[in-house]
């Protein structure tokens, strides 16, 4: 390059300029700068090194804030060109300059410039670097008493550890000690924003930390919250005593950012004595509902204690630390749970008790039931605790915007998750077992997950089903590994590993059905359902007997009606991602093998069929390709669907009626060309689900009509690995010898087709044709039209190419 | 998303096809449904057949079709038997390998069974003729006629009774007998083959043979008579599921007894075979009898892993113990039944207490086997019976100088040992992970990361799969594995040349793909010591060519 701007050449000039009156050339000049910084060799700028940082370091205190902005890009820079003494150089200046506690109105822009540096500066140097700058830091932290060149500090040594900490910058690591030291003290500092700000490097330090180090970190931590426990139950309040304990907060949402940290790594010593303490404050007794006897607020005592601060005194102040006090805490059981489950076992009750209690903690709310469907299954919604009225009393000054109980309830929420993801080896208990949760009530925990599909709050409404969802797809998985059973009937219950669905199946079903025909809005909510449902599909006991399967098919067509193409306009009630989970469910429902194909036939007919027929119009392609999935699965139960007690004159009836349907839904997406791949796809085995399976039932020239369709589709080269095992799949239906479909109408044009394959390239194209050749041949091939031979010596012949001992499996099948 | 597993229409699909795979012949189902198609599959597909029928490739369902081509052919006639037969025959000559023999002898005995019982006779009596007048020549070509014909009328002997022809199975004994003393080995092994297949057909005449001639101590003979026996046990299982040898194992078991602790290694392979074989065929009987064998010679004194040259009694129990430990592990690969198993297992897992080298590395072979193909079988010894001796067999060393004269040469007679022990807990992560104590197994596996280099790559190996199965183990453990990785990856390659160089490179991009992968690893670099060991890696110039190389492998 050797444009004006591109030069080393230019540089004299541009140092120049940069001390021009006018802000605009100085902005230039910098900017001009940079591109030539960016542009040449190191070396061939070297003459210029000095003065250029000088100019920059200037240009970082300029009037302008443009200006500094362009310098602290170019700084970046600048340090990965100029040599090991100039950037020492520069972050000795900065780390002036932020230390000068004279200059707080530029302070921000230096800290940026300083943390630019730490981010930028060759890995090499990272040393030397850092060897400057964590004493200075640490000074800075000691001596100084304003808030923000502590802050700056922070962040710079933050910045530090993370880039050098692990590669072994060993100025860093001798530093440890002091850092860590440092940092502790920093907890206590009467400025929240510090203490936030130190948890976070203590959070990063304990990333790099020796074994030792972090023991004893840990230790520090301990002690000083039974420093900060004890002097308050002492009723002493804050610090009376001469030592100024530190806020509690801090130091237990530090120690959540370690344990998520680092949790693996803290033993069962440390983990013995956090959890008792994490534990206080999450005392179930103190998860209020509205629900509550309106002794309710005042037993808050308990935690109280702990989160009384020299700066909050008034009631909102003190809810709103218990809240985010009571979130860190299960934050912390959350990781816990997920980084060492072992060491956690021997607490882990006493932490599902907790996240259970505070699941339902919702102090300004009432639900207006109280515990009806919480407690055991067998109840019925006529509750003892219901009795002192039906007065639900609402606190009309708790806005919902102020109230910020639900911030709890979702990590709640996580911590039970991480408990079913613990436990998925063997749920059973979390079936099983009664955890007494507050007031003498007990539940077992998925039952008590189920009570909570009431939840108001969308967030942890969705937590709720996902939780539940996720604990029954894991104990279904341990069920197929042996691990646990789901009894056949309930009274099969006695062993501990046997799980009783049944009892819940009816119940849940209920519980989504109401979320499910909420008016509007509830979105993911809904899509959670929906997928919970399809989870339980697979479960042995599905979603229930006729009446469970109905009422879900209902549901499924309210969210499937008004989705015609003429009202397109009008369907905000459903958007299509959620009609796509509703269709995925009724594919789960129909191709699960747990439901009695008589119910599921019932439901079809009565319900959902022509919603289902009409749902192949939509606009997206995957609404489309899931429908089609789903009529696929349509057909058998209109096979294996019937009682001997049906009468044969209204089955013939309803089938041909069936097959009318189905022929009308699929047909013209058969015929399409210009539709998505999957489509097509999807189509072909609709189009043999309904041949093999309904055949009987269709006229003849319908019949003629879908396999010239199958043919063609057999004949383009995008569609015929499809094709190929569409016709193997329906030349392979046999139930009695008459009921076969009649494939002469394309019979030796499939066959001439089907061996042309197999001259092509692709082995597992000429694999597939072989094998539906076999089929088609055995099952259809002795026809009196082909019995002339021609047709099969022309086979013949591209059958014996591919006899080769290079291929033996290819041979085995041409033989 | 909801997501559900593939609709039904295509898990139907799947289960049919794996149906049909054994029957799907596109040429045969043509064949069945139209005969007139005859002269074109005669005119193009016989051809190929042809030159199938002496491929030494051939095996499985391949054979098995081309058997059943040759059968129908001659059903549909296609062809005339005679013409078939004629070209079948003429296949043979110098350029067909030794199993190319045994499977155009399958074929025509095939071809054989499909046509009319006159001519199908007459194609056997034609045979025997032949070998009767045979004499003992020495020409090759005559040397090939004798061992087709021979392994023909084995194969026919397994698929008639040749007791139903007059004569022919007392003529065809004393053929198979006489050829035992054949100087071609290729003749002598063909007469034992058809000896076991014959005697699938026409037990009474031939069993009795094969046990009366065992006992004769006649010592030439015993490895043919037990590849007879063996044949005799898979042949008849194959074809009736086992009813043929259930009703002779009181005759067979003994002499195998008899042999289990014979000296010749060879004898006591083929020995196993037929006890494993007779273990899948009836396991109810047979294990328990292995069992019993094994308890039997139990005692066996080897301190330092080999017996004193004067202990007798320890020798043999030795070489008893290796056959029951290799019947076993015959066993397990050919599917034995996991039930019966698992009641004798306890007793063959005593058999890592041996100290004896071979008979632990035989038994550590056995476990392999066993938790490799039947988990289950094993998977509640694994913890307290197998574990404890793996663990010891991982620290086991035992090294000797052998003396090569100009210089002397370091042999560790424990190496195979510990590449077992190490393979076993890779299966074991894989098959049944519970099994897998964290901390100890660390332990094994940082110290095969430093131990020779086959085992070294294979705990490579090991560490790649558990990054995404176990990573906990890893994660929590990695500080341990830095040390051994860093030594590989600074091996000196100066010294090294040519092929040895190279193995060198790949010994060490080995290592270093490891190291990458841990420390891809959420959590790894949170070890310092890790983590300082990956830096030092990342900023050594003799290795960014390997890193770059490994980068584009990713991408």
């Amino acid at each position: 390059m050797d444009g004006s701007g591109g030069n080393v050449s230019s540089i004299p000039s541009l140092l120049k300029k940069t001390e021009h009156y006018d802000k605009d050339e100085r902005y230039m000049a910098t900017s001009d700068l940079c591109e030539v910084l960016k542009r040449q060799q190191p070396s061939s700028i070297s003459e210029y090194e000095r003065p250029i940082c000088t100019a920059v370091l200037r240009l970082l205190h300029d009037k302008s804030n443009d200006v500094q902005a362009i310098a602290v890009k170019t700084l970046s820079v600048l340090l990965t060109t100029v040599q090991e003494e100039q950037v020492l150089e520069i972050a000795d200046s900065l780390a002036d300059q932020v230390l000068d506690a004279s200059k707080s109105e530029l302070r921000d822009v230096y800290a940026i410039g300083l943390r630019t540096l730490v981010k930028t500066v060759p890995l090499s140097m990272g040393n030397k670097v850092a060897q400057r700058l964590v004493g200075r830091l640490l000074d800075g932290i000691r001596t100084s008493a304003n808030e923000e060149i502590v802050l700056a500090c922070l962040d710079a040594l933050t910045d530090l550890l993370q880039r050098f900490g692990q590669c072994g910058a060993l100025s860093v690591t001798r530093q440890h000690e002091p850092i860590l030291q440092m940092c502790l003290t920093q907890l206590a500092s009467p400025f929240p924003v510090v203490r936030k700000r130190a948890g976070t490097t203590i959070g990063c330090l304990s990333v790099v930390l020796s074994d030792a180090l972090l023991m004893r970190m840990v230790e520090a931590l301990l002690t000083q919250m039974d420093l900060a426990t004890t002097t308050s139950k002492n009723g002493n309040g804050a610090g009376k005593d001469g030592t100024t304990p530190s806020d509690t907060r801090a130091l237990i949402r530090t120690m959540c950012t370690v344990s998520s940290a680092v949790g693996h790594r803290l033993g069962q010593e440390q983990i013995d004595r956090i959890l008792p303490i994490f534990l206080r404050f999450t005392k179930p007794q103190d998860a209020v509902t509205g629900d509550d006897d309106d002794d309710g607020d005042n037993i808050e005592g308990g935690i109280d204690d702990f989160v009384v601060m020299k700066d909050a005194t008034d009631e909102d102040a003190l809810a709103l630390a218990r809240t985010e006090l009571r979130e860190s805490c299960f934050m912390g059981f959350e990781s816990f749970v997920l980084r060492c489950p072992k060491q956690v076992e021997p607490h882990l009750e006493k932490i599902i008790q907790a996240a259970l209690a505070y699941m339902r903690y919702d102090p300004n709310y009432s639900y207006g039931d109280d515990n009806a469907s919480d407690g055991d299954g067998e109840e019925d919604d006529e509750d003892p605790y219901d009795d002192d009225g039906d007065d639900e009393y609402e606190d009309d000054e708790d806005d919902d915007d102020d109230d910020e109980s639900w911030k709890v309830r979702r990590s709640a929420l996580r911590a039970l998750r991480a408990v079913v993801e613990a436990k998925k080896h063997d749920p059973s208990t979390l079936w099983k077992q009664e955890y007494s949760i507050r007031k003498g009530q007990k539940s077992t925990f998925a039952n008590a997950l189920v009570g909570r599909f009431k939840e108001r709050e969308e967030n942890c409404r969705v937590g709720v089903i996902d939780c539940f969802t996720r604990l029954l797809s894991v104990t279904i998985d341990a069920d197929n590994a042996g691990v646990v059973h789901f009894a056949d009937s309930p009274d099969t219950m006695d062993a501990t590993n046997t799980i009783d669905l049944h009892s819940y199946a009816p119940k849940l079903v209920k519980a989504c059905e109401r979320i499910l025909s909420t008016k509007k809005g509830n979105e993911r909510s809904k899509s959670s359902v929906l997928a919970l449902l399809a989870t339980l599909c697979r479960a042995p006991s599905g979603l229930g007997g006729e009446s469970e399967i109905a009422s879900v098919f209902a549901h499924v067509k309210a969210f499937l009606s008004g989705s015609d193409t003429s009202y397109a306009l009008h369907r905000e009630g459903t958007s299509k991602a959620l009609r796509l989970d509703a269709l995925s469910l009724v594919r789960a429902t129909l191709c699960s093998e747990n439901h009695d194909p008589v119910h599921i036939r019932k439901g079809l007919l009565t319900t959902l069929l022509p919603e289902l027929c009409q749902a192949v119009k939509e606009q997206w392609y995957k609404v489309i390709a899931e429908a089609l999935r789903a009529l696929a699965a349509v057909p058998r139960f209109f096979v294996e669907g019937y009682g001997p007690e049906d009468d044969p004159t209204t089955r013939q009836k309803e089938g041909v009626e069936v097959t009318d349907m189905l022929y009308t839904a699929i047909e013209p997406l058969l015929a399409a060309h210009d539709v998505d791949q999957e489509i097509k796809e999807c189509a072909l085995q609709a189009c043999a689900s309904l041949l093999s399976n309904l055949h009987a039932n269709m006229a003849r020239d319908k019949q003629e009509r879908l396999l010239k369709l199958l043919l063609d589709r057999l004949r383009n080269e995008t569609t015929r690995i499809a094709a190929i095992k569409t016709l193997s799949s329906i030349a392979a239906t046999t139930s009695g010898s008459n009921d076969r479909v009649d494939l002469s109408p394309i019979l030796a044009d499939s066959i001439a087709c089907l061996s042309s394959f197999l001259k092509l390239q692709s082995r597992s194209l000429k694999q597939s044709s072989l094998e539906a050749l076999d089929i088609v041949i055995r099952k259809h091939g002795a026809h009196p039209e082909l019995a002339g031979g021609e047709l099969y010596s022309s086979a013949v012949q591209d059958f014996a190419a591919l006899v080769v001992d290079s291929d033996l499996h290819l041979s085995h099948l041409s033989l | 998303m909801i997501q559900v597993g593939i609709s039904k229409v295509f898990v139907l699909h799947h289960t049919h096809f794996s149906r049909s795979l054994f029957l799907s012949r596109a040429t045969v189902s043509v064949l069945e449904v139209c005969p007139n198609a005859g002269p074109a599959v005669k005119a193009h597909t016989l051809e190929h057949a042809l030159v199938l029928s002496t491929s030494s490739l051939l095996q499985d369902l391949a054979l098995e079709s081309l058997l059943s081509f040759f059968k129908q052919l001659v059903i549909s006639s296609a062809i005339d038997f005679q013409e078939l037969m004629f070209l079948l025959r003429h296949k043979l000559d110098g350029k067909v390998g030794k199993h190319g023999v045994y499977n155009l002898a399958k074929c025509i005995a095939a071809t054989t069974t499909a046509t009319s019982q006159e001519t199908g006779k007459g194609v056997l009596e034609e045979m025997v003729g032949v070998l009767e007048g045979a004499g003992t020549p020495t020409d090759a070509d005559k040397l090939r006629q004798l061992q087709l014909s021979l392994l023909v009328t084995g194969d026919l002997g397994r698929i008639i009774d040749l007791n139903e022809i007059d004569g022919v199975a007392e003529r065809l004994k004393t053929i198979y007998l006489k050829n035992f003393e054949s100087t071609s080995d290729d003749l002598k092994h063909a007469a034992a083959h058809a000896l076991g297949n014959a005697s699938v057909g026409a037990r009474d005449t031939f069993l009795p043979a094969i046990v009366g001639k065992l006992d004769e101590d006649n010592k030439k003979q015993q490895y043919l008579l037990l590849s007879s026996l063996r044949e005799f046990i898979q042949s008849s299982f194959r074809r009736s599921g086992g009813e043929g040898v259930a009703s002779s194992i009181s005759t067979i078991v003994p002499p195998l007894e008899k042999h289990c602790a014979d000296e010749e290694e060879g004898v006591r392979t083929m020995v196993a075979e037929c006890m494993g074989s007779l273990a899948v065929v009836q396991p109810e009987f047979m294990l328990p009898k292995l069992a019993e064998i094994q308890s039997k010679h139990f005692n066996i004194n080897a301190p330092d892993g080999t017996i004193a040259e004067e202990d007798s009694e320890s020798k043999t129990n030795a070489l008893a113990c290796w056959t029951v430990g290799t019947s076993v592990k015959l066993a397990v690969a050919g599917k034995v039944d996991a039930t019966h198993l698992s009641s004798s297992m306890p007793t063959f897992v005593k058999l890592l207490q041996q100290k004896e080298l071979t008979v632990r590395n035989v038994a550590l072979l056995m476990v392999y086997s066993a938790v490799h193909h039947m988990p289950q079988a094993i998977a509640p010894l694994l913890k307290d019976f197998v574990m404890p001796s793996l663990y010891e067999v991982a620290e086991l060393k035992l090294e000797r100088k052998v003396d090569l004269g100009p210089f002397t040469h370091k042999v560790d007679d424990a190496l195979p040992l510990r590449k077992a022990a190490l393979s076993i807990f890779a299966t074991c992560l894989e098959n049944v992970p519970g099994s897998i104590d964290g901390v100890p197994f660390m332990i094994v596996l940082a110290k095969a990361l430093g131990d020779a280099e086959d085992i070294q790559l294979h705990a490579h190996q090991i560490i790649m799969s558990m990054c995404t199965r176990q990573p906990d183990f890893l994660v929590a453990s990695v500080d341990s594995l830095a040390e051994p990785l860093e030594k590989t990856l600074n091996k000196n390659t100066s010294k090294k040349t040519g092929t040895e160089l190279e193995r060198m490179n790949d010994w060490i991009k080995s290592a270093l793909r490891v190291t990458l992968a841990l420390s891809k690893l959420d959590g790894t670099m949170n070890s310092a010591s890790f983590a300082n060991f990956v830096g030092r890696v990342k900023n050594n110039s003799k290795l960014t060519g390997m890193l770059a190389e490994l980068d584009a492998e990713v991408h």
